[in-house]
Formats: C-alpha cells, structure tokens, sequence
C-alpha cells in the first residue's frame, strides 16, 4: 500500500482513505476553508460551523461513491455544501414562519439579506440581496457558486448533478432577474445612488 | 455593469478562515474516520447509499415477517397502512370551510415554549402571534393589495410598507387528491422556495408534517397529505407514544436522507388527528371570528 504523498490528486487520496479513513483529512485541509467560508457567506458564521462539519462527515460517508475519475474534489463538496444550505434553509423556513422571523418583517429576504447586513458599507448590498432572495433556490445556488465561489460552468453542473446547459440558463435567468431589479431600483433611486453604476 | 461583479463585492471582505479555527471540524473528522472499524464496514455503508430503495424494500418485507412481534419499530408497509386508514377515515369528516374574513387559530407546544396565533383565513388581515406568554405579541401585518405595514421586533412602523404576496391560512385551491399532492409538494414545496426543481423528488415527510401540524386544511387536503406521507421511503410505525405533550398515539417516522431530514408524526389512533411529534404537539386549532378569540 503506497501512500500517495502531497501532491497527489483529491481522487488518489479519495482512493487512499477508502482503504485508510484518515487519510481524509488531506481532503478537508485543502478544501476546508473554502467550503467554510462559502458556508458563512450563505448562512452566517454560526452555522457556518456546523455545516462544514457536516458537509466533511457527509463526504467521508459517501467517499464510496466518489468519481474516481475527476482529480478534483472541489465541485463535489461544492454540492454537498449546497445541499445542506437549502435544507438548512428549508428546514429554517418551516419553523421560523412564525417563531423567529416575524412575517411582514422583511418577508422576503433571507440569509443573503443578512449577509448585506455585514456589509454595510456597500451602498449596493441591500439591493442586491433583495435582488438574490426574490431568485429560485436553484438559480441562487448557481449564480453565488460562480459569482462567489468563482466555480466554472462544469464544475457547478458537477457540484449540483446538472447539464452544463442547465447551468448556462439558469445563470441567465438570474442575471436578467438581478438585472431587472437593480434596474427598477434606479428609476426611483436618488441620482447619487444612481450614479454609482451610471 | 456587470452584476456578477456587484454580486461578488457582497461578500468580498469575507476572510477564510484560519486552520485554528477549523481544528475542531478537522478533530470530528478524524474522530468519525476513525469510528469506521475497518474496510468491510465502510463499504457495507456505501453500499446502503446507493442501493437504498431496493434494500429498503427488501429489508421492509423481510421485517414485517420477522420484527414486527418483537415489538420495536415496524417497518414501511404497516406504518403506510395506518396512513392510508387516517386518509379513509379523514376524508368522511364534514367540516365547514373557514370564511375568508375570519382566522385560523393554533396553540402549539416547541421545544422553546407554547406558541398560540391567530393568522388571517386569506392573508389579508392583520393576525398575531404569542410565542411566549411573558412577552408582547407580534403583529402579522395582512398584505392588502400587494403592500403589507412593515413592522420592526413584532411593532408596526408607521409609514412604511413592505411588497408582499398574501399568506392565507387556509388555502381553498388546496389539491384534494393524492396526486395533485404530489405535484404540489414536489413544485411549490414550502413557499415556492423550489420553484424551478424538477418534479421527480421524493416527498419531503417534513413538508408533509409542517403542513398537517401548522396548516388549517380541508379534511380532503389532509386525506391527500396522509397519502403522500404513505409514499415517502423506509417509513417505521411505533404503536405507543407521546407527543411532547405526553399525550398517547401511534407514531410515523421517517429517516435522514441526502435531501431530507427525518421527522415524525404522532397521530390519535382512533380518530387519527395530528397530536404533534416527538417535540412539538397541536395543543388546539380551530377557526375564531376574531384575533384573541380561542374555540
């Protein structure tokens, strides 16, 4: 048993740790802090925390399954991420309706409103987030693994088990939709605001 | 412009984060590799992965034979069974549709505390909820021609609106047969939230419990939603137990999976209305002429 060294590819050490469990860990020191990072950027730092963990155990898990095939783990953790980002979310809308989140308040925005909330500074951040919570899930998920994550095309058909066409449309409906919103935004924005993307 | 670059500044000052801060993570991971016995037990796991349905089939008939007079959990077909007799027995009942000016009142006990509301029958009156008796109620502003009163920590803000589509209680245009169900829990899900997924999902159970906890529906709707419970896979029955409430019933439950998380259901078993789950139970639901009016 050869134990593949630093710079082998994630599908070799994939390979290994099926044998060798802990060898896994070479795959969450590469790509921990990204998945982390995409994780706090959907939905806050505190959950942040469990659901990296949750993503690498879920990984470990269904290591077996892992295309052996693709030298690169990224887009496969890119979507187990994703996945627990809506059922989180999902899950979240169910029992927040009416305990935490008071409807009315806000009824639309999620957790991209609250990532504007942390960026205040940016003029545009509250605009965008509403622009992105009035996005299907599916589009959103799209559109933030590229603009955010800076995944290409078949890595996020890859990541979420779509064409590489699905991809492409559901990124430009979001675009148009995104678009559509920061456009309505102007015709009533003050001409300071406006002029910031004039 | 470019959007995608305006969209990438939103979250431009989000740092990685440092290799100290993920050791905790890093300490489960290894923890859980190690947990795993040895090569024969892990691919055992992976197999039960891929394979889930059929083994879940197999393992269900072979149990059914086997399990069930052991006592413990019974497995899908006798738990999809109670379902079906609750839709049988839920669809004879005669109730009276709520009128749209009225409300649909819940007391609910969670893990945090007994919740009661009031929520407008179409959305467009003003409701409230009390999530805990010591504290002030909120407000549920009704949305009236697409504008809804804002409000900030359950208060209105004078002078300010917000967009709004209506939230009704109670949704007349509700399927009432199991396979318009279908189409409406895998399309719409919860709030349209999946809008554009295909639909070809398996029933989330929990949607299906959401529903039939927190939702006033017809007895016709609930019928098609015990039916649809009876298809999500590797159900398991448990004749005796308690709702958080520690009132008696039989309990539906259904596993953890890659798109779903587990849940359950306790329902009276003679008269088979929802009593609640593990941790949560309906207390009382009912339809008031006014917010603060109890059946």
């Amino acid at each position: 048993m050869s134990s593949p060294g630093e710079d082998a590819d994630d599908a070799t050490v994939i390979e290994a740790s099926l044998r060798d469990p802990e060898r896994f860990a070479v795959i969450f020191d590469r790509h921990g802090p990204h998945i982390c990072r995409y994780l706090e950027r959907r939905l806050g730092r505190q959950v942040a925390d469990d659901l990296v963990a949750e993503t690498f155990l879920t990984a470990l898990a269904k290591r077996w399954q892992y295309d052996l095939s693709r030298p690169d783990a990224r887009p496969w953790l890119y979507g187990i991420a994703t996945n627990l980002v809506s059922r989180h979310w999902r899950a979240e809308a169910r029992e927040l309706k009416l305990r935490d989140r008071v409807p009315g308040e806000e009824p639309e925005a999620g957790h991209a409103e609250r990532v504007a909330e942390q960026v205040t500074a940016q003029a545009m951040g509250k605009l965008l987030a509403t622009a992105l919570a009035g996005l299907a899930v599916a589009e959103r998920d799209v559109l933030l693994l590229i603009a955010w994550e800076g995944l290409a095309y078949d890595e996020v058909a890859a990541a979420l088990d779509i064409p590489v066409g699905t991809v492409r449309s559901r990124l430009n409906r979001a675009r148009r939709k995104v678009q559509r919103t920061l456009r309505t935004a102007d015709d009533i924005a003050t001409p300071e605001e406006a002029n910031h993307h004039g | 412009m470019d959007e995608i670059q305006l969209i990438r500044s939103m979250v431009a000052e989000t740092e990685l984060p440092k290799s100290d801060d993920l050791s905790p993570v890093r300490e489960r991971l290894i923890a859980a590799a190690r947990a795993e016995t040895g090569p024969a037990v892990a691919r055992r796991r992976g197999r039960r992965f891929t394979l889930v349905g059929a083994v879940g089939i197999a393992a269900a008939i072979a149990a059914v034979v086997v399990l069930a007079p052991f006592g413990g959990p019974a497995p899908s077909a006798e738990a999809a069974g109670v379902l079906r007799r609750a839709a049988d027995v839920v669809r004879g009942l005669q109730e009276a549709a709520p009128r749209a000016d009225q409300f649909v009142y819940t007391k609910t006990e969670h893990p945090d505390g007994v919740r009661e509301a009031w929520q407008s029958v179409d959305g467009t009156r003003d409701g409230m909820v009390q999530n805990d008796p010591s504290e002030e109620p909120a407000w549920l502003p009704g949305c009236r021609d697409g504008k809804a009163q804002a409000t900030k920590g359950g208060r209105p803000v004078p002078g300010r609106f917000t967009d709004c589509t209506p939230e009704p209680a109670y949704r007349p245009d509700m399927p009432t047969d199991v396979a318009a169900m279908l189409v409406f829990l895998n399309r719409n899900g919860l709030d349209d939230l999946d809008r554009s997924s295909a639909n070809d999902r398996p029933v989330n159970g929990e949607d299906v419990a959401y529903l039939l906890r927190e939702n006033y529906l017809s007895p016709r709707s609930r019928a098609a939603l015990f039916e649809a419970l009876a298809l999500v896979p590797d159900l398991t029955l448990e004749q005796d137990e308690r709702d958080a409430a520690g009132r008696r019933g039989v309990k539906i439950s259904w596993p953890d999976t890659d798109d779903h998380g587990g849940g359950d259901l306790i329902l009276d078993l003679e008269t088979y209305t929802v009593l609640g789950s593990e941790d949560t139970a309906v207390l009382a639901r009912g339809v008031v002429d006014q917010v603060g009016q109890r059946p």
